[in-house]
């Protein structure tokens, strides 16, 4: 059980690729950048 | 609305990076965390929701979708926040009850660079319980507005937006239905990052709900008005995967060297040969597809293209000044605005006894507890003056339900911690009679969730947490 979970886990990793990468510019030649977001709701932050 | 200067970092550097022009555009449930909201917390809220549209206005956004939170204080509200706003609110489908007249704008037209470009705007159709019924306003289906709003645009647009706040099922119908449509910007129930999709002729995109992160896509805009994937994104994707499985080999290595680790653990030492052997294949898909994106790129473009990534608005990331400044403006606002749901004196709550009681017999417990930071878990919420905060103060007390964060203004002395009772149970009856009333004696991961949930504590881990925090063994 320990192994197939640790398997899963490893997998999961590696299965990450709708995950957010770290800030980089836009390749070039593109006619405009769409920049979304939705339900900001308040706070992202820890309140304390 | 920490992460609103975080966001308006990212736009800023992203705008400077880039010669194309942004086009910012926000789905939709911008403004409040709930759908429904009690009056007790409506003032306090709709200072947080001007805050954000002070932040929005200044990041330039150009036009955001109506979603079912934005009225949960009421469509007047939502009118006055219209008329502060310089970006458009859309929803062509919240009408007048009597004259089926959109009470917003349906839609607007900008000039991004050399394309036209019709951004539009749909509710679903839940909103439409929340309404006030004095209001005279409906939520009609799609299928009455959509269809003839898109004909009208497609005239004069060279590519259509549409906001949406209905779940992507619904989506992926309006794209089947509604052909003419281009990108669909998915704010729906249970938005997460989705790595864009093809649907019918639509391109649906949707980045993760309460602004931690924020969607990017460049789209590369062709005539024929037909998309191709962007095998940028796809390469993108497929190096972060290269990455992670190189660092996880490190990392097993590493442990391996520093205490034997894979020698002892047979499961570990498998995920290792398995990564190992993995990874000449994953290197050699990488280079043929690295060769066949840069062949792409120097032929001529025959389809519409996009490269869509996400990028994460973390905590290390700094903060672009103005925003921040708008953004604590509105915390001390929101946090001064706060008033106690009754006057008077500190108030307990009827089952909770408060952490003092709870120390009369376990003495050692309290002992252990009073060193944490569940122990000043209000102070630490002060401290950064956002004490009087709504939003905020269920987590940072005990005995508050969210629905009645009110009373926290008002509590007893001893419930103005993360006291025991926040873990174990209301304990009133059980320091009367233990034997009757016993409490949850080992309080699981579940508890700690309802606060340290990942838009607040995104590395939270349980046991690690319950080794530093659990309470000693024994009863006293």
């Amino acid at each position: 059980m320990k192994m197939f979970l640790t398997l899963i886990f490893v997998l999961t990793c590696l299965a990450g690729s709708a995950k957010a990468a770290p800030t980089m510019a836009s390749p070039p030649g593109q006619d405009f950048i769409l920049c979304y977001s939705n339900t900001i709701q308040g706070e992202t932050e820890p309140c304390g | 609305m920490g992460g609103l200067s975080k966001k308006a970092y990212e736009l800023e550097l992203l705008g400077k990076q880039s010669k194309a022009p942004l086009l910012l555009l926000d789905g939709g449930s911008l403004l409040f965390t709930q759908d429904n909201l009690s009056p007790n917390r409506a003032a306090q809220a709709r200072i947080t929701a001007d805050g954000i549209v002070a932040a929005y206005n200044y990041m330039g956004f150009k036009a955001v979708g109506i979603a079912t939170a934005d009225l949960a204080t009421g469509l007047e509200f939502l009118k006055e926040i219209r008329d502060r706003s310089k970006f458009a609110w859309l929803s062509a489908n919240l009408v007048q009850a009597d004259t089926r007249q959109p009470i917003f704008q349906e839609g607007i037209q900008l000039e991004v660079g050399k394309l036209k470009i019709a951004v539009l705007g749909l509710t679903e159709e839940r909103a439409d319980q929340f309404l006030d019924k004095n209001a005279g306003a409906v939520i009609l289906p799609w299928q009455e507005v959509l269809p003839g709003l898109v004909k009208r645009f497609s005239n004069k647009a060279d590519l259509i937006i549409l906001l949406s706040s209905y779940a992507q099922a619904d989506n992926k119908k309006i794209a089947e239905q509604v052909p003419g449509i281009n990108i669909i910007l998915q704010a729906g129930p249970g938005a997460r990052n989705l790595e864009p999709e093809l649907a019918a002729g639509s391109l649906l995109l949707q980045v993760a709900p309460r602004g931690k992160q924020q969607g990017v896509c460049d789209v590369f805009w062709h005539a024929s008005k037909v998309w191709q994937p962007d095998p940028t994104a796809e390469l993108l994707a497929k190096e972060a995967n290269v990455g992670r499985t190189r660092q996880q080999i490190v990392n097993f290595d590493r442990q391996e060297k520093a205490s034997g680790y894979l020698s002892k653990n047979p499961a570990a030492k498998q995920a290792y040969e398995f990564l190992k052997g993995q990874l000449p294949d994953q290197e050699k898909k990488l280079a043929a597809l690295r060769k066949n994106v840069e062949s792409m790129k120097i032929g001529p473009r025959e389809k519409a293209r996009y490269g869509n990534r996400f990028i994460d608005l973390e905590k290390s990331r700094p903060d672009q000044p103005e925003v921040l400044a708008i953004v604590e403006k509105t915390k001390q606002q929101a946090n001064l605005a706060a008033r106690p749901a009754a006057p008077g004196p500190a108030r307990e709550q009827p089952s909770y006894a408060g952490w003092r009681a709870c120390a009369t017999c376990h003495q050692r417990q309290a002992d252990n507890w009073e060193k944490s930071r569940h122990a000043g878990a209000l102070g630490t919420l002060t401290a950064k003056g956002q004490g009087r905060n709504l939003d905020c103060i269920p987590c940072h007390v005990t005995s508050v339900l969210t629905g009645n964060e009110p009373e926290a203004l008002s509590l007893a002395a001893d419930l103005q911690q993360v006291g025991c009772e926040a873990c174990h149970g209301p304990g009133k009856q059980h320091i009367i009679d233990p034997a009757k009333w016993p409490l949850t004696r080992n309080p699981g991961e579940e508890i700690c969730r309802r606060c340290h949930r990942p838009e607040h504590d995104d590395g939270f881990e349980f046991k690690s947490k319950l080794d530093r925090l659990g309470c000693p063994a024994g009863l006293h």
